[in-house]
């Protein structure tokens, strides 16, 4: 289970996002929509500093000593991986990469799938992982996966 | 000494060539060739004057303050080639630089036959790590401004923050490495080793100055490694 308690972020848009409290439980898909739905995601992962509030998985409250623990319970599926700038030579991680993290070798069930605006097929993946009881948190704007979701959170300006 | 004069002699002469065809067909080339060689006649003349009183003094505080300030200067050096923030990085770089230094050139100087060499062989390593750790440097610090979403997603998948930064070290290191690579695929007879052209100069046999070379290159190869390696750790360090 993963909480929001009334917590407040700084936006890459230079707004501060206010007062958002939400909780995503195990076996279920929790969507958040809206224009700083990104940035939501990241502070679940604890990449962007919470202002006021608390963060909490499992009761565990996440600050910036307990996040390198805390991550290694997660599955993240960014949207697109791209170089910032102009890169000479483009050498993105692979899944191989990710295989052979430390905290994938132990062979840990990780309980929450954070996933960055994944396409509209994908949704029976999403599906089946929260049928096999995980955390399933996607940020996106696809009407589709909003209306199957379990609970959708829809972030106002 | 009488040998040398005649030298200069003779190379004054030759001089005269490049300067009359420069003279014919260029003459800002005249200016700069003239400005030029005596900038570096005059920075030779004060680099042959300290090294001779290191030389005279033969102290071990004096060779390692030499070796302390020369040290500081080339950081300086790579940072500014490599482009990248000299408040963050320079004294890491020196720090590690030095310790490299010490402890690959220390071990290999202890082991050499004469005392003298330490000097020249501490410069000769410290002017061989130069482009390993600018190209190194020059790497890791733009593929971290490059690989930000990469580096969040191996986080958010439970790397730790070293695991997060293992592709750009890998690039650093391959890329510290690239020199050596190129240097030593395009040995041959008609590309004789700095090194071992001066140590042949010095007269030293030729298989004498064959494996002084070599040994060279791997202690140069271990110390760039060694310090491009602490200067991230000292960096990275959180």
């Amino acid at each position: 289970m993963l909480e929001l308690n009334n917590i407040s972020l700084p936006t890459d848009y230079g707004i501060v996002l206010t007062r958002l409290s939400l909780v995503a439980l195990d076996g279920r898909i929790t969507c958040i929509s809206g224009r700083a739905k990104r940035t939501v995601l990241r502070a679940m992962m604890g990449f962007v500093d919470v202002l006021e509030g608390v963060i909490s998985i499992d009761g565990e409250p996440l600050t910036k000593k307990s996040a390198t623990a805390l991550r290694q319970l997660m599955n993240y599926m960014p949207r697109r991986l791209e170089p910032a700038g102009t890169c000479p030579v483009y050498e993105p991680p692979t899944a191989d990469d990710v295989a052979r993290l430390k905290a994938n070798r132990l062979g840990r069930k990780k309980q929450i799938v954070l996933v960055d605006e994944p396409p509209s097929e994908m949704l029976q993946r999403l599906q089946q992982m929260a049928a096999e009881g995980l955390t399933v948190i996607v940020s996106t704007d696809d009407e589709g996966l909003l209306h199957a979701a379990h609970e959708v959170v829809r972030l106002q300006n | 000494m009488q040998n040398s004069i005649l030298a200069i002699v003779v190379a004054l002469l030759w001089l005269v060539l490049p300067l009359f065809v420069f003279y014919k067909f260029d003459v800002r080339l005249l200016a700069m060739t003239v400005r030029s060689l005596g900038k570096y006649t005059g920075g030779l003349l004060v680099l042959g004057a300290l090294l001779w009183l290191v030389w005279l003094v033969g102290s071990w505080w004096l060779s390692l303050a030499w070796l302390l300030g020369v040290v500081v200067v080339a950081a300086f050096m790579i940072v500014k080639k490599a482009r990248v923030e000299a408040a963050r990085w320079c004294w890491p770089l020196a720090g590690s630089m030095l310790a490299a230094l010490l402890l690959v050139g220390g071990t290999l100087v202890w082991a050499l036959p004469d005392g003298r060499w330490c000097l020249p062989f501490m410069a000769v390593l410290l002017a061989q790590m130069v482009p390993s750790l600018v190209s190194g440097l020059h790497v890791y610090t733009s593929s971290m401004r490059h690989t930000e979403l990469h580096r969040e997603y191996l986080l958010g998948n439970g790397a730790t923050r070293f695991e997060s930064l293992v592709p750009s070290l890998r690039r650093a290191v391959r890329a510290a490495l690239l020199p050596w690579l190129h240097r030593w695929s395009v040995v041959s007879l008609l590309t004789l080793p700095l090194v071992l052209s001066g140590l042949l100069m010095g007269g030293m046999t030729p298989v004498d100055a064959c494996v002084l070379t070599l040994v060279l290159a791997v202690a140069s190869l271990s110390a760039s490694v060694l310090a491009l390696s602490l200067t991230l750790w000292l960096v990275e360090r959180k």
